[in-house]
């Protein structure tokens, strides 16, 4: 039998589309299932429908500010990464070839060591008698020791990240014809203002991505938060852990883990609705 | 485009956020261990 030409394609995604079926949209339905079980204390999982692990999760006070925090994280890390991250993909791409290469290669070589190494990294940092509260302590301040606070959070974040934006927003900054900045200058424009109005909004399809990036990462983290964040610092990852391995609650667990993909998606979306759509009507205005 | 001095800046700001990057990838600040320090227990810094 001869196979139309058309059909080729779909023979190619077959492999791929198998184990991405059975791999991972087949667990995540299962999930889903388990997440409308409900749970005793007594005898596990009850296999009946129930919507009250998404009602605990929306209504009360304590689920809903884990939710509230988790969001919280994520956009603050994805606003300061973009924010650090920016200058460097810009130089990125005005460097001469061999400063280029220097800086590429150590923005990346943090990628090499595990986020775990690193969070410890960090914990021996801002911890207790660690590099800061001795350099502060030497100048005679106090209060160095920020383990276990969000802003702790948020540095390990935004270092384990960076690369990620710097590398996304890089990118689409290379992919800006040089002539049309040039073309700027030459009807006037100070350097300043043909950055602002001409390689800025060319490069905010990469910004986006990269806040994309940034957002979902730190969302659904776990080892960041449970190790400089400590027992205090709740997120949807941390809790879900705790609710699905400490407490055997593998429904309540499933609940947190869908509203975390659902948070994930609902940032996918908008990204999508934002650049995808808007691409050329944003960039041109 | 870019002036030959904004690049310079930018370069240094780069080199910081290197430096940033890799800061808890190397060997870190030596935290003693409180049993070293000849400290007694009592006065071992809390975790809290």
């Amino acid at each position: 039998m001869h196979l139309s030409r058309s059909l080729h394609p779909y023979l190619l995604l077959l492999g791929p589309g198998l184990v991405f079926a059975g791999f991972f949209v087949w667990p995540l339905f299962t999930l889903t299932v388990v997440s409308f079980y409900d749970y005793s204390r007594m005898t596990g999982i009850v296999e009946e429908f129930t919507t009250k692990n998404y009602a605990r999760i929306l209504f009360d006070e304590y689920y809903r500010g884990i939710v509230f925090q988790t969001f919280r994280l994520g956009m603050i890390t994805a606003a300061v990464t973009v924010v650090i991250g920016y200058p460097v993909a810009l130089y990125l791409t005005v460097a001469k070839p061999r400063a280029r290469a220097l800086v590429l290669l150590f923005v990346l070589s943090p990628l090499l060591i595990s986020v775990i190494v690193r969070s410890f990294g960090w914990v021996m940092i801002v911890g207790p008698r660690g590099l800061l509260e001795n350099l502060l302590s030497f100048a005679g301040i106090s209060g160095g020791n920020l383990l276990h606070t969000e802003f702790a959070v948020i540095l390990g974040l935004v270092n384990v990240l960076l690369p990620f934006v710097v590398l996304s927003i890089a990118t689409s900054l290379q992919a800006v014809d040089p002539a049309i900045p040039l073309a700027a200058s030459s009807l006037g424009a100070s350097p300043f203002r043909s950055f602002m109005s001409v390689t800025l909004p060319l490069s905010l399809p990469g910004v986006a991505s990269g806040v994309l990036i940034a957002f979902s990462l730190s969302v659904s983290t776990f080892v960041t938060p449970a190790v400089l964040g400590g027992p205090q610092f709740k997120v949807l990852s941390t809790t879900l852990f705790q609710q699905a391995v400490v407490l055997q609650n593998w429904p309540f667990g499933a609940a947190l883990a869908v509203t975390l993909v659902f948070i994930v998606l609902l940032a996918v979306t908008l990204q999508f609705r934002l650049v995808e759509q808007g691409r050329y009507k944003a960039a041109f205005r | 485009m870019i002036s030959d001095r904004a690049r310079t800046l930018l370069g240094l700001y780069s080199a910081i956020i290197c430096v940033f990057a890799l800061l808890p990838v190397g060997r870190s600040w030596p935290s003693p261990s409180p049993r070293r320090t000849g400290l007694p227990p009592e006065k071992w810094p809390s975790l809290k």
